[in-house]
This record gives structure tokens, sequence and C-alpha cells, in this order.
């Protein structure tokens, strides 16, 4: 029974605020996704592989949070470049899925390598940035050489092609080299050199080309390129103010596109109305505010810096998830964290989690361990005192 | 300014254009569920609802005595969708070569002569045993599926003029001679009309059904001794 209660007490414990946040929201996601799946031909299966995953990513999450993020700065180089083999290895043996080769596919389930490289991406530029400003005192040097390193992933992805991934690894890279203090004009050259790279994506892609205009008029192309949006449009109205509950959705269910992942918080707002998908904006903005207030008082840069990045790259996704459906954004095939049907994105979103949780873990242990230096360096006074003290009542 | 300050400013830029960001999406999402909804189900309705007509089953044609002379039997056909794509129908034909029994080569042959737009009908009067088959292997789908309809059968050899003869006009039986026009009206009955919204692949969603005109099936007529010697 006391070990039962132990148990639990450090089950408590380890379930901080941020991986019981992200369990809720992933529950919620079940019942999205079988809110959106009630009427394929095995409706639970869904959301079983998902509730599977979500096990899975709990797991995952446990163990990285009881790691010191130390740990994973050490060996990041080497996690980096498994991530960069893993891409490369998926554009010669993955699968090709709605024209894309991200996936690599067995019997019973499917992985996407681009999902895992996210964290330790972001991880990876922090550190990076981190060990160049010790190296290098050339700003542009320092840009040059964050630029190529973060290169290879940016055009294996773009090989894929994955351009949704892509747009927020690159959002991510401008994000923390600008929040470092990297200089603004060298990102707006780049972004100025990259529009022919845009332009010829359009060209050689005309899928993507027909997603921009079905955006610019859906009317028009009602039947075509602005079918999905025309249908995101009405199942959100579908649900109007409080939603039509889960497993009712007639929209999401008769019409909608790609409703348990790519659609899934129009499928959401179908399920549970404007509330429902007000409160999921609320969510992801506020765990952004979170974690700027968290790492403002972090004392290790390092740590303050990857923090924000990890938190900005999972709001990031959301909010152009979130854009695509509200239609505010072109289609870009990018699924909302924690909701969304996949067990690559739930489990990514998770070590995401759990390498939060060790961040803020290993900072106050820092923090102890240099009270302990401290008090350590003081503690002869104290015994001093003491021994004054024992003296004193023995006269 | 010190440099830790202005990556400090940069950090409450980027986290108020976020913020920014969300705000714009919660107001466009109020636009999309509160402000343009109506415009929106109105929309829905006129592009998914649709209007259908179940046929009510015709009365039989009796005797004094009770024996039947006339009645109407239920058919049941199998009929693929001209809505199925090709991935859809390689998919289809092997599972019907292998579970039922039916001719690759057959099907591709009556796909093949079928007009554009409409539905190809693989097989007219299937077995009950065919049709509980083919419940178990393919459920209900809106691609390949069993239309049932009504066949008239006269029982009876004797008199065959003098009981009359139907015609399909619209898809319903419509007496033209005999009894079969002069109890007309009792026996066509009255057919189920009721609009539904239907899904991207043609299935019907339940929670739309709204009835027009309701079911009666046609009355059975016993013709007098006189008429029926």
């Amino acid at each position: 029974m006391i070990q039962l209660v132990r148990f639990l007490k450090y089950a408590l414990r380890s379930f901080c605020p941020i991986l019981l946040s992200a369990i809720l929201l992933s529950l919620w996601g079940c019942l999205a996704i079988y809110n959106a799946s009630v009427n394929f031909p095995n409706p639970e299966d869904y959301s079983t592989k998902q509730i599977t995953w979500l096990i899975g990513g709990v797991l995952v999450a446990l163990i990285i949070s009881k790691i010191h993020i130390k740990r994973f700065f050490e060996l990041i180089p080497w996690l980096y470049g498994f991530g960069i083999f893993t891409l490369i290895a998926v554009i010669f043996w993955g699968q090709p899925v709605n024209h894309m080769r991200g996936w690599f596919h067995t019997d019973y389930f499917s992985i996407q390598p681009s999902e895992f490289c996210k964290p330790f991406f972001c991880l990876f530029i922090c550190w990076y940035y981190r060990y160049l400003v010790d190296e290098e005192t050339v700003e542009f040097k320092r840009y040059l050489k964050l630029g190529l390193a973060s290169l290879p992933v940016l055009v294996l992805l773009a090989m894929q092609p994955d351009f949704g991934t892509l747009f927020i690894f690159t959002l991510c890279f401008a994000a923390v080299y600008w929040t470092h203090g990297g200089k603004t004009k060298y990102l707006g050259w780049t972004a100025a050199g990259l529009l022919p790279v845009l332009i010829y994506v359009l060209y050689r892609y005309p899928y993507v080309y027909r997603r921009l205009i079905g955006f610019w008029s859906p009317e028009e192309h009602a039947h075509g390129a602005g079918f999905h949006l025309l249908q995101l449009e009405r199942t959100i109205a579908s649900g109007g103010f409080w939603g039509r509950s889960f497993g009712k959705g007639l929209w999401s269910q008769g019409y909608l596109p790609l409703t348990h992942n790519d659609s899934i918080f129009a499928s959401f707002c179908e399920a549970l109305g404007f509330v429902g998908g007000f409160l999921l904006i609320v969510i992801f903005a506020g765990a952004l505010l979170l974690a700027f207030r968290k790492c403002q008082k972090m004392s290790n840069d390092l740590y303050g810096y990857s923090l924000f990045a990890l938190v900005f790259c999972l709001s990031i996704q959301a909010f152009i998830h979130i854009s695509v459906n509200v239609q505010i954004l072109p289609p870009t095939g990018i699924t909302l964290p924690f909701i969304s049907y996949g067990g690559s994105s739930l489990l990514s979103s998770f070590i995401i989690v759990g390498l939060c949780k060790s961040i803020i873990a290993s900072e106050k242990k820092d923090l102890e361990l240099l009270d302990g230096d401290e008090s350590s360096e003081v503690k002869p006074l104290e015994e001093d005192v003491d021994l004054g003290e024992s003296s004193s009542s023995e006269h | 300014m010190t440099k830790g300050e202005a990556q400090l400013k940069r950090f409450r830029i980027i986290t108020t254009i976020a913020i920014l960001w969300a705000t714009v999406l919660a107001v466009r999402l109020f636009y999309f569920s509160i402000i343009n909804r109506e415009t929106s189900l109105d929309k829905m309705e006129s592009e998914g609802v649709e209007r259908r007509t179940l046929r009510a089953m015709r009365g039989r044609i009796l005797s004094a005595d009770g024996q039947v002379l006339v009645e109407s039997i239920r058919k049941s056909s199998l009929i693929l969708s001209h809505r199925v794509q090709s991935h859809q129908l390689s998919g289809f034909l092997s599972i019907l070569a292998k579970e039922m029994g039916f001719k690759r080569r057959d099907i591709m042959i009556k796909v093949g002569r079928t007009k554009d737009n409409k539905d190809i009908i693989l097989k007219e009067s299937m077995s009950l045993e065919d049709v509980k088959k083919f419940s178990q292997v393919f459920g209900v789908n809106p691609i390949l599926f069993i239309k049932m309809s009504f066949e008239r059968k006269v029982l009876t050899k004797k008199y065959k003029s003098k009981i009359g003869q139907v015609r399909k006009v619209d898809g319903q039986f419509v007496g033209v001679s005999g009894f079969e026009e002069k109890y007309d009206a009792s026996l066509k009955g009255q057919d189920l009309i009721y609009e539904a919204m239907v899904d991207k692949r043609g299935k019907l969603i339940p929670e739309t059904f709204s009835e027009i005109q309701k079911l009666i099936s046609g009355k059975d007529v016993f013709l007098t001794e006189k008429e029926w010697p």
C-alpha cells in the first residue's frame, strides 16, 4: 500500500503541468479523430491507433525528461546527423504519398522522418549558434556557417517535396537566428534570394500553383483546387457557436477531405463550435507566452533559447494549420500538433514536451547545484557558529 | 541598450506577432462560425441536399376466392455507380471475381458499353443468397450497391388479356389495359419522396432525412365473381 502511494506520488510528480496538458490535449485529439472518422469503414481504428501512439509518446517524454539537457547538447551533432541520414534514406526508400516521398511504410505503421527531425533541428541550431558565438567574432561568418549547417535538412525537405514542413523549419531557423541577436538584413537578403527559387517551385510543381489559385478564388474553382477550402469553411459554419458534439459532425463526415489530419481543426470546430476552436487557439498562444516568460527567467541562455525555439516550433505549426483551416493560408498539408491523426507527428510533439520538461528540470538542478556549492563554501562558518553556540550553552 | 536587452526585445516582438496572429485566427473563426454562418448553410443545403424517390409496391390482383392472379416481385440488381474511379474499379473487379464468381471480362465490356453519367447494371435479378453474400463482402457501399425494383408477374395463364398490362412510366408501373388499368388508382399506392444530404461518395446522411411524401403501399384488389368467373 505504501509502495502504491509512493508510486502515485512519483507519477504525479512526473506528470508536471506541461506533460499533463499535452496528454489532455492529445486525448481531446483522439475524440476529434473519432468524430472525423465515424463514417469510415473501421471508425475506432484511427482513434485506437492514436491512443497507442499517445501511450508511446508519454513514455518517450517521461524518459527524455529524466535526462539532463546537457546530455542532449553533447549528442546533438550526432542526433542531427542521424536526422539528415533518415531524410536521405526516405528519398531513396520512402513511399510516395500525395505527391511527396516522405514516409517509410511497414505492415503496421508509417513513419515520417521529417517530424522527428523537428525537435533536434531546433536544439541543433540553438546549440550551434552558441558554439559559433564562442568561436567566431564576425557576424556574417556566423550566419553563413549556421545557414550551411541547416541547409542539408532544408534541401532534403525540398527534394521530398514537403514544402509545409520546410516552411516551419525555415521559420524556426529565422526565429532562432533573429532572437539570438542576428542581423535582420541577412535574413532579408536570404528571403530576397529565395524568391527565384519560389518561382521555380511554382513552375516545377504545378499542384503548388493550383493550390495558390484555389486559395485566391475558391468559389471559381469550387470543383477543383478550391473544393477543399470551401468544405473547410462550410464545416466550421456547420459547427456554429457551440458545435454539434462529437460523433455528430455532418459536413466533416460527408464532404471534408483529409478530415482526420490536415483538416482536423475544422472537424474539431464542427464538433465543439467556435468555443472549442477558440480554446485551442488560446492554448497554443498561451504556450508560447508561457515559454517566453519562462525563458526570460532562465539563468542559462542556451536553455532559454532552446525552450523558446521548441515551443515556437509547436505553436507556429499549430498556427499555420489553423490558418489553412480558416483560409488565411493556402493548403500546406501540415498537421495540428497533439490533435491531428499521425503517430510521427504525435511522437515528435511529445519529444518536444519531454525536452521542454528536461530543460526546466535541468535549470532547476543546475541552480540547486550552484546553491549547494555556495552553501558548502560557507559551511565552515556555520559550523563555527554552531560550535560557538554549543560551547556557550555548556558554559 | 545592451545586447541582452536587444534580444529580449526581439523575443517580445516575436511573441507579440504570434499573439496578434492568434487574434486574427480567432476573429476569422468567429466570422466563419457566427457572422457568415447563414450564407454557408444556404450554400450547403443547395449543394448537398438531394431529392429521392422510393417506389411503392404495386398491389396484387386476386380472384374472389383468394387466388393470386398478379403480384409484384422484388428484383435486386447489382449496380456500379458512374462515380466509380479507375483505381476503385480494379479493386471491385478482383473482389467480384474472387468472392462472387463474376467474370472480369464481362464486367469490362459492360463498363465500356455504358454511356457516361449512367450507372452500370452488372447483374439483374440476383438471388437472395447472392444479395446476402454481397452484403457480407461489401457492406453499404455507395459505388457498388444493390438497387431494388419491382417486376409485375402474372401467375395465371387464363384470360391474360382480361388482366391487362402495365408499363413503366418514370420508373413507376401504370396500368394501360384490363384490370390493371381499371384498378390502377388502388393498385399503385403512393411513392415515398424524401430529401436528404448526400455525401461526396453519394452516400445518404441519415440525420438529414426529411420526408416530403409518405409511402403507401398499393392495395390488393379482389375481383368479384362476375369479373373473374
